[in-house]
């Protein structure tokens, strides 16, 4: 009992929130770390380098042209962010399932002593 | 076999019914749930029939079966719901009902009275031992003051209380009045006291600390004690009158203090003597209780049943040898056989010898309409049935759209992101549907999940519409790689610094030459004027689909035109609709596809649509110049096409009401023949040689001799003209009612867009240590905004708005929705109302 500080609801909402957050900032980590066009208007001016991958495709108004040859393969230093937010939701997680334990076993207790209240 | 296209074949029938049978047979009946009673007394006020005392009886045994459900509610006795659902009792077991839930009532109210009663005397006692209890304080104070009075001192302040000691030492002679009162009603009180006695009066309170229960309601109560000293037996009335206002009660309190360890000594022991028979009480009445909780679900169950029965058996005529009811039902011509097998059943329960005969009638009435429905496809049936009820067998839009609506939702609602999450909602509903159909969550709730088909399939298309858009949640995604690059001409260090842009040239820039394999491709992201070239597009496909689906509504009015034989509607609606349509909106989207096609980068010119179909219309006839031509001989096709658009006008306006009138004034030439008019039904005269589907027979079959009366060519005319201009002006502005995919779904995008920058980016520009926690806080807020405004706010802008296009734009141009839905008598829509 002393260690259920989240009700049913609220421990739901978290176990759903983590899980997207774990695989949406994976994929979002991934895709920093790969320069994916899909995050390119996300990173900051100098750390993207628009002509770093072969297939890139600038917009050309970004281009800093004093840092285009330093490093072909230079991820962008967002993607270490993004990982460690996803373990964050992991823990989230873990503490959001054993919530739900705790809950599911306290409704449970509630049931067998029939007073019939959740 | 039913099917959703049609509603299903009904049929009208004749039930006789033996009087001792009735009741078993109407029973079964309402268990099949596949017949509607007509009401064949509906003049008969609702008190003057048959079976009103039987009803009264349920009505009554209803009344008492709520009030021991409240009991048992009030006691928290959790009630036994097995789910299972008794048959409808046969009528002689409604005698034993009647007379257990009577026993079960009186027994309820009496100890309902008892319990009361010991509650006001525990009460009483409770606020006599709290009194007796508090006023010994009072009394104490005086007695320590009289002490310190008595104690020489010279402290000023123990001289000044000393001083309060000896007036309450006169006082003592004096008499006082103790008593309990609410203490919300204290201030006032007290107010009054002084005001009324002029201050003569000396009130002391104290507060009781445990709540106190009240008797007759069981809320708890919180009251405080109160002692008034005065002087005069005036001021004692008035004090007893200001106290009943109050509703103070009064208590007598002893002056002498071992009167008063005496009295407190044997409340004491009162309150506990009664306190174990509230106890015995309170055991007693679970005990009742508890038995009834068992039975309290089927019973209810079954007096509903009973009260069912009877009201379907009201509507019945009374034979005139008062052998047996008369009924009139409506049925499914494909259920005939379920419902004479049930009518068996029924006979054979009651032991009657004489079985219940069933007799298809003719009738001129238009039948209600039946559709057969399942779980997936009930949700878009009542969409539909929102709009109006289908006429009878008229064609139903519900199974198209089953495949056009969630398109539609998903074209305004295209992101792969938001599909997914919306996908796997409607898939968690629609896996988990038993155990949550159980759960009674009010009408919100309860739409939703009647939905969740629905929601599977929206989810769906908005990941196919999502993937055509390259939208994951506003941002693009580059699965394939994009089949645009940069040639290292145009990247030279020199040319990238003096231009901010760059446009690419398909021409240089473009692999291969062919396209991204699925949708938009990913460089678009990038683009300065990706809103140009999507918003081009979209309105495009905007237009396309919209056309697609109004002809898709004409060639279904044709459908319904050929199956009630308005023959003279195809040549004089169906057909000038098609070439008014197609002559104008058709060939717009043939030149959209015809320029997707045949115009190329390489193209000498690049004409557009727009300005070539304003043309047709402004420069009627006149030559084409070459920069704007799109295909040879556009300047001959092109004025034919206006003129046949022209033509379909008068032709729709005209045709029809002055070929009813020839029709019409042949018939009065040659009296007696077989043509006549039917205005009733949308207009097509009917031949009476020619055979009618079957079904529809009734409805042509009307009363002869007036029809021919009622022909009246100016309302004909003025019909025929709404119907032309809603349909001309119609296809244009619907037309234009369709960019609301588009507009949607920019806005859509937009907001998703506005929403990844102003929240989620902020975690990602934060550099050093705190950005993984910003990263982690700012996902967060943007996943609850995200489902808060992308999902739930624009997917009900989006829901509506696929609603609308289907009930306006598509349904108008075929469905007409004037039907009655068919309503059978069935114990569980009885049951499902009641819980409503």
């Amino acid at each position: 009992m002393v260690y259920r500080f989240c009700g049913p609801k609220c421990s739901n909402c978290c176990f759903v929130l983590s899980i997207w957050g774990i695989v949406m900032l994976i994929i979002l980590g991934i895709f920093f770390q790969t320069r994916a066009v899909t995050v390119s208007e996300d990173v900051d001016e100098d750390g993207w380098d628009q002509t770093a991958t072969s297939q890139s495709y600038p917009k050309i108004s970004r281009i800093s042209c004093s840092n285009d040859c330093n490093s072909v393969e230079r991820p962008s230093p967002q993607h270490k962010n993004c990982y460690i937010a996803a373990g964050m939701y992991g823990f989230t997680l873990l503490i959001s399932i054993w919530q739900k334990y705790e809950n599911s076993r306290a409704a449970y207790r509630a049931g067998s002593t029939s007073s019939g209240r959740l | 076999m039913g099917s959703l296209f049609r509603s299903e074949a009904m049929t009208l029938c004749q039930l006789f019914l033996q009087s001792e049978a009735a009741y078993a047979c109407v029973s079964e009946l309402g268990e099949l749930g596949l017949v509607q009673f007509r009401d064949l007394n509906p003049d008969v006020n609702i008190f003057q029939r048959k079976f009103v005392n039987e009803v009264r009886r349920c009505e009554e045994m209803e009344r008492k079966l709520r009030f021991v459900y409240k009991e048992i509610e009030r006691a928290s006795i959790p009630m036994v719901d097995t789910g299972d659902i008794p048959d409808a009792p046969p009528p002689r077991e409604m005698i034993d009902l009647e007379s257990t839930f009577e026993q079960l009532e009186n027994e309820m109210k009496e100890i309902n009275s008892n319990q009361e009663a010991l509650n006001k005397n525990f009460l009483e006692l409770t606020e006599l031992k709290f009194i007796l209890r508090k006023t010994q304080t009072f009394f104490d104070e005086v007695e320590n003051n009289q002490i310190t009075a008595d104690q020489p001192n010279n402290d000023d302040q123990q001289a000044l209380l000393a001083e309060e000691g000896k007036t309450i030492q006169a006082a003592k002679r004096l008499s006082f009045v103790t008593g309990v009162i609410q203490r919300e009603s204290l201030p006032g009180f007290e107010r009054l006291l002084w005001r009324a006695c002029r201050g003569n009066v000396f009130l002391r309170t104290a507060e009781i600390e445990t709540p106190l229960e009240d008797p007759r309601t069981g809320d708890s109560i919180i009251k405080c004690v109160f002692i008034i000293f005065f002087q005069g037996e005036q001021l004692r009335l008035r004090i007893k009158k200001i106290c009943e206002g109050f509703k103070a009660t009064l208590y007598p309190c002893p002056e002498n203090a071992a009167e008063r360890r005496e009295m407190a000594i044997g409340v004491m022991t009162r309150i506990e003597d009664l306190q174990v028979v509230l106890n015995q009480t309170k055991e007693h009445r679970n005990t009742v209780l508890g038995a009834a909780a068992k039975n309290i679900n089927p019973w209810i169950i079954k007096v509903k049943k009973i009260k069912g029965i009877y009201h379907a058996l009201n509507m019945f005529n009374l034979d005139v040898t008062h052998k047996c009811l008369i009924a009139e039902c409506w049925c499914a011509v494909d259920d005939l056989d379920r419902i004479h097998q049930a009518l068996k059943r029924g006979s054979e329960k009651s032991g009657s010898t004489v079985p219940s005969i069933l007799n298809r009638m003719e009738t001129k009435e238009s039948p209600p309409t039946y559709n057969i429905t399942n779980k997936f496809t009930n949700g878009f049936q009542n969409i539909v049935d929102a709009y109006g009820v289908a006429d009878y067998q008229e064609v139903n839009p519900a199974p198209f759209a089953i495949v056009t609506f969630p398109f539609l939702f998903g074209v305004m609602f295209g992101d792969s992101g938001h599909g997914t999450l919306m996908f796997l909602f409607g898939l968690y509903l629609v896996l988990k549907e038993k155990s949550i159909a159980k759960i009674k969550g009010g009408e919100m709730v309860d739409t939703v999940f009647g939905g969740r088909y629905i929601i599977l399939l929206m989810g769906i298309c908005a990941i196919y519409t999502g993937t055509i858009y390259n939208d994951w949640f506003s941002r693009s995604l580059n699965i394939f790689g994009s089949q645009w690059y940069f040639s290292n001409v145009t990247l030279s260090d020199e040319f990238v610094r003096t231009h901010s842009d760059i446009q690419l040239n398909p021409k240089t820039a473009f692999h291969n030459q062919t396209p991204y394999p699925v949708g938009l491709d990913p460089i678009w992201q990038l683009a300065v004027n990706k809103l140009t070239f999507t918003n081009s597009f979209k309105m495009k496909m905007s237009v396309i689909l919209g056309i697609f689906q109004m002809s898709f509504g004409v060639v279904l009015s044709l459908l319904n035109h050929l199956y009630f034989k308005r023959t003279v509607n195809i040549y004089c609606e169906f057909i000038p609709e098609v070439i008014f349509l197609g002559c104008i909106f058709g060939y717009m989207i043939g030149l959209i596809f015809f320029k997707w096609l045949a115009f190329t980068c390489y193209s000498e010119f690049q004409p557009s649509i727009l300005l070539a179909m304003i043309d047709m219309f402004l420069n009627f006839g006149a030559t084409i110049p070459k920069d704007s031509l799109l295909y040879a001989g556009q300047g001959v096709l092109q004025p034919i096409l206006v003129a046949l658009a022209v033509v379909a006008v008068p032709w729709m306006l005209l045709v029809k009401p002055l070929y009813l009138r020839r029709e019409h004034q042949k018939a009065m030439a040659a009296k007696g023949s077989t043509v006549r008019y039917d205005t009733t039904s949308e207009t097509a005269p009917i031949v009476k040689s020619e055979e009618p589907p079957e079904g529809v027979e009734h409805n042509e079959q009307k009363e002869e001799p007036e029809e021919e009366e009622e022909f009246d060519f100016g309302e004909i005319f003025v019909h025929q003209a709404i119907h032309t201009i809603e349909y001309c002006l119609g296809c244009i502005s619907n037309t234009a009612s369709y960019l609301r995919l588009w507009a949607l779904s920019l806005a859509h995008a937009e907001l998703s867009e506005v929403l990844w920058v102003m929240v989620l980016k902020i975690g990602f520009s934060t550099n050093g240590y705190a950005g993984f926690v910003v990263t982690w806080f700012m996902f967060g807020g943007w996943a609850a905004l995200t489902i808060a405004i992308l999902l739930i706010m624009e997917g009900l802008s989006a829901f509506l708005h696929a609603l609308r296009l289907h009930w306006v734009e598509f349904q108008n141009k075929f469905y007409d929705g004037q039907g009655m839905p068919f309503q059978p008598f069935s114990f569980v829509r009885i049951m499902k109302a009641e819980e409503e």
